[in-house]
């Protein structure tokens, strides 16, 4: 037996390139709940445009009746996100409600995580914090925060959750503002002794989309920056471009702050398979348009990204932002770039910040 | 630890997801929180771990592969697996 891996290596199944049928699930095994899309902070980057709630959000007793829906058809693992999940008021009772029924990691700017908060995360079983910084160079995350001293307490936070035993990945958007300074990502790692650094493509979404000009970075600038990446032993490097490029809508699901589930939280601003205090999550999961992305119908594919999860044609979200398809090729890897430019974005994209 | 005497079974409140067409499961074991990838022969023996002796889960192990896979080899693959899930909390001694 030698197959024992953590949540975040889950391992290509059988099927998926060269001419394999693309893996397939007749339900998924984890899910991203979208569960607020508030933030005290002003982030350049935020992909929800988050601020003070403007659309009413699914109620603490919602969410309670979605998580026993997902415990019952055998959900694994659940991933929060925001907005700033802290931000919500009764995100700890929810928490608290997932304790030893479901794996639960967090992605979160940790700024709130104190000494008391982390020790509470570590009683209700919490995993993994993923730990947004744009930057790992204090001023310029303090800048793009829009918040004077969130980067010192955003390390803070991750300290005081590693303190507890919670494990800690730091994940860094690549951008303009970040990529001359990438190795600062893993000498932060090494400093407080977190085990992952995951560098992430910056999606057109939200508030990143209007600020896109000031953020964007060509992709050839984009592969020079990971290229010069040293990571010691000891950390594990996650990223997603080519070779990794895969098409992970095969097994994503995801669900927003009102309830409207669309597969993966970048494809927010593109689909909506239905809500899910309207119908249950399986209903959504075989909407039409869910199923087709599942089964991976792209119009060209690069066979060493597919291998990473057995499944076609890279981010579907990505693809569809640059070409307005969703069979599209992914612009993010190089082999299926063809020439876009990806620090201009698709006319139908720019009307949208209007 | 294993001892040869004890009795083994599921870690109570372990949840394990089959993936039939894959022919694995994964194993989500709330004391650690973690997700683990059990291949068939990992989850086989969290299956045959129902609370009876090892002898006799190790046995049963033995019978089920013996058309595959000689004895030794048999043996070998039981216990290197029988420690890695044990030492991962998904199976542990039961009373």
């Amino acid at each position: 037996m030698n197959e024992v891996f953590s949540p975040e290596k889950v391992p290509a199944p059988p099927g998926g390139p060269e001419g394999r049928p693309v893996p397939r699930l007749d339900k998924p095994f984890k899910l991203t709940i979208c569960v607020t899309q508030t933030c005290e902070m002003d982030c350049k980057l935020c992909y929800a445009d988050c601020g003070s709630s403007k659309t009413p959000e699914l109620s603490t007793e919602q969410w309670k009746t979605f998580i026993d829906e997902l415990v019952s058809e055998g959900f694994l693992h659940i991933f929060f996100e925001g907005g700033e999940p802290f931000d919500r008021p009764d995100f700890e009772e929810i928490l608290a409600y997932c304790s030893r029924r479901l794996y639960v990691a967090i992605r979160t700017h940790a700024v709130g995580i104190d000494v008391a908060r982390a020790r509470r995360l570590k009683e209700m079983g919490v995993g993994r914090l993923y730990v947004d910084l744009f930057a790992a160079v204090p001023e310029v995350q303090d800048e793009l925060t829009g918040t004077p001293g969130s980067y010192a307490q955003s390390v803070n936070g991750m300290k005081n959750a590693l303190a507890e035993g919670i494990g800690v990945t730091i994940l860094g958007i690549l951008s303009r503002k970040n990529h001359l300074d990438l190795q600062n990502y893993v000498a932060l790692a090494e400093e407080i002794d977190a085990d992952q650094v995951g560098i992430l493509r910056l999606y057109p979404l939200g508030r990143a989309r209007k600020n896109w000009s000031d953020l964007s970075l060509t992709l050839d600038e984009m592969m020079t920056a990971l290229n010069g990446l040293k990571v010691p032993p000891g950390i594990q490097l996650m990223q997603s471009w080519h070779p990794k490029d895969g098409n992970c809508c095969w097994q994503n699901a995801a669900v927003t702050p009102t309830g409207a589930s669309v597969g993966c939280p970048y494809l927010r601003e593109y689909v909506d398979y239905g809500n899910i205090t309207d119908m249950t999550f399986l209903e959504t999961w075989n909407h039409p348009l869910y199923g087709q992305l599942r089964g991976c119908e792209v119009e060209q594919n690069c066979p060493d990204c597919s291998a990473t999860q057995g499944s076609h044609g890279g981010c579907r979200s990505t693809a569809f932002a640059f070409h307005g398809r969703f069979t599209a090729p992914d612009p993010y890897c190089v082999h299926n770039n063809e020439g876009v430019d990806l620090r201009a974005l698709p006319e139908w994209l720019l009307r949208q910040n209007t | 630890m294993l001892s040869r005497n004890g009795c083994y079974a599921k870690t109570p409140d372990v949840v394990i997801r089959p993936f039939e067409d894959w022919g694995r499961a994964y194993a989500f074991t709330p004391d650690n929180p973690e997700i683990y990838d059990l291949n068939s022969t990992a989850w086989f023996i969290v299956e045959l771990c129902d609370g009876r002796p090892f002898p006799q889960i190790e046995a049963d192990y033995i019978e089920a592969v013996k058309d595959r896979v000689e004895i030794d080899a048999a043996k070998t693959q039981f216990h290197g697996g029988f420690a890695m899930l044990l030492e991962r909390n998904i199976i542990s001694a039961s009373a």
